[in-house]
């Protein structure tokens, strides 16, 4: 199931601080290698990724790979004063 | 990937109001130190964020579409910019995590003690009870909150001017990148040499004064030349380009002196006035000059008569019965939010807000000074921040829900104006019964009264 792999894979590198040095350390060298390098790191965290689920998943366009949960979190933000009652205090004052 | 061809490599970095923190329940929020504004992040946003660190190639397969979406989306939010390879992050902007949960606001009662003697005080203030730590203790509290990652500040009081070293102690709040959203001060201290202060500490707070009428409000205060002093801090803090904010104090002695301080604070340019009954906590147990919810109504009808003739120069809340955001009239989007009793009970504190004493008691609004509650619960110079926050008797306040308080309370569980109410505030449930389940009688007779629905009526032109 490379899919859930490629998902569960990326899962843990969004959350793991270790991991993701190890991957940005892979940047120096060439796009070949750097997608060789990232699906060995992947194995050893115990997943199992190949180029072609890379190149897959790239290809993919933005809009099917966004998690709306993830977009709202970024873009959200509720009025931190008093929730729901002040929004336009928060908005006047963000502005 | 190589089959699409070399593809230029891309850098970002966070822009430079921006700081990135961790907590122990959130991967990551973006904070603007400035503005006090707050980015809560997912997993895959808090990546992207850590990576805007003019290092990452964001064409690097490490990165799915997705993350580069959501690197464009904190692009055109003004979060993040686009940069050249090796563009440095100020070391203040880089990922922190504390071991504690979010704290995303704290109230910070620099000092118990005031130079004016307000009859309503809820710190007691003219007695200086609660007194100010000292100074190095003070700053251990800035330490304290650099290191749970408290992302904004209000800096109150008493009196915070009256701190012999308020302006080393805001200096090293913004020297650590903590926001400084909010100062609340009586004005009389708030000379240009102060203004000119607070610009230079590069923050941009919402000055939020007091001011009890239009010859009124000396009498309220105690002090005879406080009200001038107010308006000439108002004036001149607008005229320097602070966002001014002012509340009111209504009662029996400061009724006329309303209608005349909205024409006041118009023409001063304030950007938000809150007219407030007084509180039955400190000072104000023993007052005898408090009005009824009539006679509060009677008071703020004029007012906003005269608010809407004068084409809503502000946004106005008026002792709960009215609340209106300046400029065109837009009809409310019904309902706004139902209350369910799922919901935190304190629908201002959520559960990542609190406040530090003057003493250095962390409690969960002062609302609770002088309760049994207060001391009750941790105070900053036997524990740290991050420990007292997840206190087990300060987690029980910030935890509780509005299914607890109906558990408790029939008669707001019964009741038709609970998706509106939410069973109102338990410190004033507290105030007026000891039990902080029980009924809130403010809230009470707020919802159940016509004021609000006849207020409504005439903002909207249909009463």
């Amino acid at each position: 199931m490379p899919i859930d792999d490629l998902k569960a894979f990326f899962a843990k590198l969004e959350t793991d601080a270790a991991l993701q040095d190890q991957a940005r350390a892979l940047q120096g060298s060439t796009d070949d290698e750097r997608v060789a390098g990232l699906c060995a790191l992947a194995a050893d965290a115990g997943f199992t990724l190949t180029p072609e689920d890379l190149s897959s998943a790239a290809a993919s366009t933005a809009a099917a790979e966004l998690d709306d949960q993830s977009l709202r979190a970024v873009v959200g933000g509720v009025c931190e004063i008093t929730g729901t009652a002040a929004p336009q205090f928060g908005r006047e004052f963000r502005g | 990937m190589s089959a699409a061809g070399p593809v230029s490599p891309r850098f970002a970095v966070l822009r430079p109001d921006w700081l990135l923190r961790g907590y122990s329940d959130r991967p990551g929020v973006l904070a603007n130190w400035r503005t006090g504004e707050a980015r809560p992040l997912a997993a895959a946003g808090a990546y992207v964020a850590r990576a805007c660190d003019g290092h990452t190639d964001f064409t690097s397969p490490i990165f799915l579409p997705k993350h580069q979406a959501t690197l464009n989306l904190m692009l055109a939010e003004g979060l993040a910019e686009e940069c050249a390879y090796g563009a440095e992050l100020d070391p203040r902007q880089r990922f922190r995590e504390a071991p504690n949960r979010y704290i995303q606001y704290t109230q910070w009662a620099v000092t118990g003690r005031c130079n004016l003697r307000c009859r309503h005080c809820y710190m007691d203030g003219p007695t200086g009870r609660y007194g100010e730590l000292p100074h190095d203790v003070a700053l251990g509290l800035v330490e304290q909150f650099v290191d749970a990652n408290v992302q904004r500040l209000h800096l109150t009081g008493g009196e915070p001017l009256l701190r012999a070293d308020f302006w080393e102690l805001a200096g090293a709040l913004t020297a650590q990148r903590i926001a400084i959203h909010q100062i609340s001060t009586n004005g009389v201290l708030l000379d240009d040499e102060a203004l000119q202060r607070l610009r230079d500490l590069e923050a941009d707070p919402i000055l939020h004064f007091s001011l009890d009428g239009v010859g009124t409000h000396d009498a309220m205060r105690g002090c005879d030349g406080a009200e001038a002093a107010a308006m000439s801090a108002i004036r001149r803090a607008v005229d320097a380009g602070f966002k001014v904010s002012v509340t009111s104090c209504l009662d029996g002695v400061t009724r006329d002196g309303m209608l005349p301080a909205l024409d006041l604070l118009t023409d001063a340019g304030v950007r938000s006035w809150h007219v407030t009954a007084p509180q039955a906590i400190g000072c104000w147990t023993t007052a005898s000059t408090g009005l009824s919810l009539d006679e509060q109504a009677a008071v703020c009808e004029p007012i906003l008569r005269r608010w809407l003739a004068l084409g809503r120069p502000m946004l106005v809340t008026l002792c709960g019965i009215y609340a209106g955001a300046p400029g065109e009239y837009v009809p409310p989007q019904e309902p706004l939010h139902r209350c369910t009793p799922d919901d935190l009970h304190c629908g201002a504190l959520f559960d990542d807000t609190a406040y530090v004493m003057p003493n250095g008691r962390l409690i969960p609004c002062p609302r609770f000074i002088g309760t049994p509650f207060e001391t009750a619960l941790p105070s900053l110079l036997d524990v740290s921040l991050s420990e007292a926050w997840a206190n087990e008797g300060l987690r029980a306040f910030l935890g509780v829900t509005k299914s607890q308080v109906l558990a408790h309370n029939e008669e707001c569980a019964a009741c038709d104006e609970f998706g509106e109410c939410g069973a109102g505030c338990w410190a004033m449930a507290y105030a007026a019964s000891g039990d902080v389940f029980g009924r809130d009688p403010v809230a009470c007779d707020l919802w159940k009264s016509p004021h609000r629905r006849h207020l409504a009526g005439i903002a909207a032109g249909t009463a």
